[in-house]
Parts: C-alpha cells; structure tokens; sequence
C-alpha cells in the first residue's frame, strides 16, 4: 500500500539486514501493538534480522535473540538501516 | 513470634524464575488454578530468619498489559492480593529487555526486590553489572542470584522478607515522564479518576490512566462498568491523544509509553551499571547457530539428535534396567518361600510386588531420558528444536510451541502426557491448545515406553531401538494428521503468532541437570507408587475374585489326588530300588521321583489357576469382549490387560505378567513374561504390530483424562478424548492385524 516510501514488513528483510522499525501496518489490533512494544519492538528500535522463514522470523533485538511468527513480523515496518 | 509475609515472584519467561522458586521453597510446594481459567497458581513456603514467607509464584511474563491470561492473572495478584512484597527475578543476560517487567512493576508501586539471577551466564558472556548501582538507580534492593547453584538465594529471602517489614504493603508507585504530550493527558485523565472513587475502586488513578493510553481492554470495560460516565470521559481524552499523537509523530500512545520505558532503562544502563567487555560467547552462540538451525543442516542435525537419544538410551538404559527386572524377581520369590500359600501370598507377590516392580523397574530409563531432556534445555538447544519446527507445526494447524507438549508428553519417549497436557499452557489460542493437548498423548509417555520395549523385545529382538524409533516416528506422524484433521473440523479457525526467546548456548552443569532429572524421576516414582499400587492391588482383586465356583475346585483337587496315589506305586518302587542297593544313589532317585511328581501337579495348578482367572471379573470382562476385539487379534488375557491400561498404561505389563504368572506355580521358576510370550503361539508378529498401534492410541489413562477435563475446561473434550481415541485405535489395529496376518 506504501509503494513510495521504502517501508517493508520485517518478514521481508533478507538474513543479516540491519533494519529500523518505522511503524506498525495499520491492520495490527491494539493488543497487538501492546504486545509488540513490551517484546521491544518499538518504533525507532534498531533491528537485525537473523533468518526470516516461512516460518519464524528471528530477530536480534536490545540484547536478546528473539523469534517471533511471520504474521507477526508481517505487521512491523521497517527501512534499512545504513551505519 | 514467628511473622508470615506473602511474597510474590515475577519474571521474564526464561528468566530462571522457576528455578528461582524451587531453589526457595525446595519440596515445599503446592500447584492449583487460579479459579475459572487454565493458568497454573503455583505457591510454597519458605523460611527466611524469623520470617515465614508464603512465595506465590506469578505466571512468566514480558509484560503487565492485558495480552494475555497470565499477563493478567499476575496484575491481579499484585494488585488486589497485595503481597508484602514481590521478587522480580531477571535474566542478567538480557537486562535490557528483562527490565522492562521491572519497569512495569516499579509504576505499580509494590514492594520489589531485584534477583539479578544467571550473573555466572552474564559473566561468561563478558557482561559486568554493577548491582550496587542499578539498585539505586532503580530504587529497589537488587540480589545477584545463580538460581541453579543456589547461590544469592538465602540473601534474596532475607531482602524480600526485609523489604516487606519496613514497608508494611504500602504502595510506593515509580513517577516516569512520558513526553509532554502523554504527560499532561495522563495527569488530566488521573484527575477525572481521581474524583470518582467508585471508577478508581482502589486502583492508583495514573496507573488506571496509563494503562487507559495503552489500550487495555479490561481496564476500559472495568471503567465503563463501575462509572460509564467518567468512562466516556477518559475515552474522549484517550481518544483525543491517540488522534494527536497519530496525527503529528506518526505513532500510537502505546508505543510512546513503550519508548519512554526503554528510554529510562536506557538511561539507567548507561550510568555504569553494565559494561560488555566481550561478546566472544554471544558470537559464539550465534556461529554454533549457522550450523545447528540451518535451513537444511539443522533439521538433518536435529533428526540426528532425536536418533542418538535414543541409541544412548537404549544402550546405557539396559544394564541398571537388567538389575533391577532381577531385583524384583528375586524379591518376589523371597517373599513367595516366606509366605504360606493362600490369599495373602498371591496378593503380596502378584499384586504388589509384580506390579510396583513392573513400573521401577523402569525407573533407571526415565532418569537417563529426564537427564537428556534436561541437557536439552538447559543448553538452550530445546528452544532451536521448537524454532525449527514451528514451520511444521504450522502445517498442521498448530504453534511451534506444541513442541514442548508433545516432547514433555513422550515425543522424545518417556515423557508423561499429564504434565505435557499441563505445558500446553504456554500457548495462547484456545484452538491450537485443544488440538495441542488432545493430540499429545499420543506420543510414548513413560508408561508406555515399558509395554512398546516388552513388545519389541518380543518381536523385533534384533533391532530394538530401530522398532522403538519407528514407534515414536508413527505417534508423531499420527499426533500431526490428527490434529490436523482437528484444525480443519472441528476446532477450526486461524493460527495466533509464535513468540519466543532464544537463549545463547551453554553447557549444563552437572547439578542442574541431576535436580531436574531427579524432580521428574520423583514424581514418576510417586505416582507409580500412589496410582499404580492402589489400582495393582484393585486388579489383583479383580482378577482374583470371585474365584472358582466349589465344585470345580473339587474337580481339581481329585485330579490331584489322582496323581499323588499315580505316583505312590513309583515311590514303592524306589524303596524297592533302594533293598536291591541299585547303581544310583538312592537320595538321586527320590529325588526325581518327587521332581515328576510336582510337575504333574503345576500342571494341574496352572489350569485351575487360569480358569480361576477367566471366572473372575476381569476375566469374564475379557472373555465378553473377545468376540470384538479378536479382529485385532486380542484374546481376553490381553483385553484385561488393555483395560486395566486405561488406569495407568504402565498397569498393562504388571496386569499381563500377573495373568501370566498366575498360571504358574512357582514364581521362583516362572520364565520372564518375554519369554513366556515369545514361546506362545498366540503372540504372532500381526498380532505384536496391532497391539503397539492400539497401546500408541488409545484413550489416554484416567490421569490424563482428568487432566485434560481440568485443562479444557470441559468434560465434554475429555470424553472425547476416550471415546474418538479408542476408535481410531482399534480401526488402525484392526487393519493392521488384517493385514499383516
């Protein structure tokens, strides 16, 4: 839907990309956001994504390692993110 | 005088607070359910000095929002259980994220103690905390802890027991700034709280208004329902501050209240309380990683993994499992010479000792397979095998988190499906956790494992752990199909999102994996004793009772008396022998003499016995049943047996060796159930294969049963775990049976 801007759902990202969570797509639900923010998942958060299968989508987020499920991944947005 | 404090334990999942509750209260513990809903409450007791503290042990959670049951069920015990004070025990590893908890409990205000726990893990990762300072930056004692060594564990009782002496339950909630947009909306919105007491109901009004901006759902519908006048009004102003926010900075109040969280840990971290000298084990891990969850190497590894258990197993399990099988035996045979026949000598030696034996004697299996298990998790690989296979799982309509219901139930064999029914807990939709919880006994508990290693010892002698893997192989192919097929009937309906953490890779120690083994091998142990023996000693009276009718017994005894007077003239003839001072000693003769004369009587025995058998009530539940179930190939002997498996699936070997064992005389002399079995016609290859398909599938036993009424909800499910199971058992044995005969 954001065809200009170069936001892509996290799920998108190939194994070893640096990303920056810019937002959440409008379709997650409020409690999902919630759960979203206390994993760390926040916009702003610095992102490297580890393998994003079929399956999980694993994450190196604030320290920790973290898999998380591709619909949910789907529903975080993210640029690239240049050092 | 002795005081009592209540002292509430919260944290990450995988932060150690299990461990961390068991290192406190040790055996002194109690499981129930908080009342309503499938969340396990946990509490024990604990001696700290003069204090008793009563630890009630909080769900794992990331966080306090309304997410989930549990993240639920720990709120309302902080809040409206008012502990004397709370522990939060956080992973050093990962304090950034572990604080996050912290946070949220700190703005609740309760008493809290920090365990700092896994500091000897943080510091092999090359992490340094400066615990003195984070305490006072959080405002709250903080304790470094290595829960599985017990260290720091005393100190923590004693902080916990302090803080809630001094602070006598008073709420003393953390003020954090979140912007001046949120800032002013939350104090407008605690005002408006503030002059309502029946909205507040007790509730600090900026935690009610913060949460409001977070969008929790059971706070709005509490509000609307003690006040909806002063509900439409905070909704306005949430409303109002949800639109500014997403108008000018492109975000969502939760989100704001999220970052300024992390922003305060942030600030607190960077004040000299963590320094990462080197990240040589995080890299580590992360390179261990590229082999061991690659996208075609890992699950080929993982495959692996699951087949060296099992040779490990087998080949190591063998030599105590040997000891102790003799163990029994001489035992039961020690107990035989020293009791008089009768009642109590078959009760003693058929009904207790065969059947408690028949269940320990696999004791020594379950500890090897428990101490890998705990390898497993302890070393973090148990979290890869749970990644790695969510993809699969997904296939068929369940969560990548089954994985620990159905290895903790017997996917790796010699689980127990009662708690593996129980682990479902961890998944959040209720479809996924029906079809989790009403697939998992499929797979090879403990208990099965005994009747499957009876069985393939008999059919497949050569290839044992070949036949064991293929076993554990179908379970799961079956568990998968069955579940699937559930997902798209009955329970249907979309997958909810996996989360989970990974752990970096460690080595176990030694110790952690002992307590873990031993814990798991105790509640075995416990059980066989408590369940099995009970329902033994109901089975022995079972198939004991109500005994050969008068008459027939008096058949038998003339048939005795026949071969005693049969064999009078032969001991004339020894005497005989004796006058004409024959070749042989005499002693020689005499003594085959008497040798052939009671093996004329056991035979008699033996048939008298079985009869008694087949006219008892389980026999004649048997006999009735035989008309169906010998198109699987079952003859009442083995139908006994399957019944009495619904008590307790170990309760088949126990009942078989009895129905076996009965029939014989002297059980110092009975051949081992296996090669009683092996040398019956009766016990064909078909009929092996049918009885290891219908022993994988059927109803579960009463504890499961029971467990999976208390974990659905409903005895509806737990009905149809019986009744779909034993169904689809027999079809499969059945066409076994057909075709392989």
């Amino acid at each position: 839907m954001c065809s200009l801007c170069s936001h892509r759902p996290l799920s998108d990202f190939p194994s070893g990309s640096r990303v920056r969570i810019e937002r959440f797509c409008d379709c997650a639900g409020g409690n999902c956001r919630c759960r979203l923010c206390a994993l760390g998942l926040t916009p702003g958060t610095l992102v490297t994504v580890d393998s994003a299968g079929p399956g999980g989508c694993r994450l190196k987020v604030r320290g920790a390692d973290l898999v998380i499920g591709r619909g949910m991944a789907e529903k975080v947005l993210a640029v690239p993110f240049a050092q | 005088m002795s005081e009592r404090l209540t002292i509430a334990l919260a944290g990450n999942p995988n932060s150690g607070k299990t461990t961390v509750f068991n290192a406190l209260t040790g055996a002194r513990q109690h499981v129930g359910n908080y009342p309503g809903i499938t969340v396990e409450r946990k509490e024990g007791t604990a001696r700290s000095g003069d204090a008793d503290l009563h630890v009630v042990d909080l769900p794992g959670t990331y966080s306090l929002t309304a997410y989930s049951q549990e993240e639920l069920v720990a709120r309302h015990v902080l809040i409206e259980e008012k502990p004397d004070a709370a522990i939060n025990v956080v992973n050093a590893g990962v304090l950034e994220r572990n604080l996050y908890l912290t946070v949220q409990l700190l703005e609740i205000g309760v008493p809290l103690v920090v365990s700092l726990n896994m500091m000897d893990e943080a510091k092999r990762q090359g992490l340094s905390i400066n615990a003195k300072r984070l305490a006072e930056l959080l405002g709250a004692p903080v304790v470094e802890t290595v829960a599985r060594t017990g260290r720091g564990v005393p100190e923590l009782a004693a902080a916990a027991a302090q803080l809630g002496r001094e602070r006598k339950g008073e709420l003393q909630p953390l003020l954090i700034s979140y912007g001046p947009d949120l800032d002013q909306a939350i104090a407008d919105m605690a005002a408006v709280l503030d002059a309502s007491p029946a909205a507040t109901a007790g509730y600090a009004p900026r935690w009610l208004a913060i949460k409001h901006l977070e969008g929790d759902a059971e706070i709005i519908d509490a509000l609307r329902s003690r006040d909806a006048e002063t509900a439409a009004r905070l909704e306005a102003l949430s409303a109002k501050v949800a639109d500014h926010c997403h108008k000018t900075l492109g975000t969502y109040p939760e989100a704001i209240i999220a970052d300024y969280r992390y922003g305060f840990i942030a600030s607190i971290l960077k004040q000299d309380v963590v320094q990462l000298n080197r990240i040589d084990r995080v890299a580590l891990s992360d390179r261990i990683d590229t082999v061991l969850t690659h996208a075609l190497l890992g699950p080929l590894i993982m495959l692996g993994v699951l087949y060296g258990i099992y040779q490990f197993t087998f080949i190591v399990g063998d030599i105590p499992m040997t000891w102790m099988g003799d163990f029994f035996e001489w035992l039961g045979g020690v107990a035989g010479d020293a009791l008089p026949d009768g009642d109590l000598k078959s009760l003693i030696v058929s009904g207790v000792i065969d059947g408690v034996g028949g269940v320990l004697g696999f004791v020594p299996l379950i500890v090897i397979i428990f101490l890998i298990i705990a390898f497993l998790e302890d070393s973090g690989y148990m979290a890869r095998i749970a990644y790695m296979l969510d993809r699969l799982f997904r296939m068929f309509g369940l969560h990548g988190c089954s994985v620990m219901p159905f290895i903790v139930s017997g996917g790796i064999a010699g689980g127990c499906a009662v708690p593996g029914v129980m682990a479902a807990r961890t998944l959040r939709s209720r479809r996924e956790r029906l079809a989790t919880i009403l697939t998992a006994p499929f797979m090879t508990c403990g208990a099965k494992l005994p009747v499957f290693l009876m069985l393939t010892a008999i059919f497949f002698p050569d290839n044992e752990a070949q036949a064991m893997f293929i076993v554990t192989l179908t379970a799961w192919a079956v568990a998968l199909l069955v579940a699937k097929g559930l997902r798209s009937t009955i329970i249907s309906g979309p997958s909810t999102p996996f989360v989970m953490e990974l752990p970096p890779y460690r080595l176990p120690t030694l110790r952690g994996m002992c307590i873990h083994a031993w814990e798991r091998t105790w509640q075995f142990i416990k059980r066989a004793t408590t369940v099995v023996l009970p329902i033994s000693i109901l089975l022995w009276a079972a198939m004991t009772y109500p005994g050969l009718p008068e008459e027939e017994a008096a058949l038998y005894e003339t048939r005795r008396e026949e071969i005693r007077a049969a064999f009078q003239p032969a001991a004339e003839a020894v005497a005989e022998a004796e006058e004409q001072a024959a070749a042989r000693p005499v002693a020689e003769l005499e003594d085959e003499a008497a040798e052939a004369l009671d093996e004329a009587l056991a035979v008699v025995d033996a048939e008298e016995a079985m009869a008694a058998l087949k006219n008892s009530a389980a026999g004649r539940f048997g006999v009735a049943l035989e008309g169906v179930s010998s198109l699987a190939g079952y003859e009442w002997r083995t139908n006994i047996a399957l019944a009495a498996g619904f008590a307790a699936k170990e309760v088949f070997v126990a009942t078989l060796g009895t129905a076996y064992s009965l029939g014989e005389t002297d059980p110092e002399e009975s051949a081992p159930l296996i090669e009683r079995l092996k040398s019956d016609p009766d016990w064909t290859m078909a009929k092996g294969v049918s009885l290891i398909l219908f022993m994988m599938l059927y109803a579960p036993c009463f504890m499961t049963v029971f467990t999976i009424r208390q974990e659905s909800g409903s005895w509806g499910w737990a009905v149809f775990s019986m009744v779909f199971n034993t169904g689809l058992a027999f079809a499969l044995a059945v066409a076994a049976f057909q075709i392989l005969r």
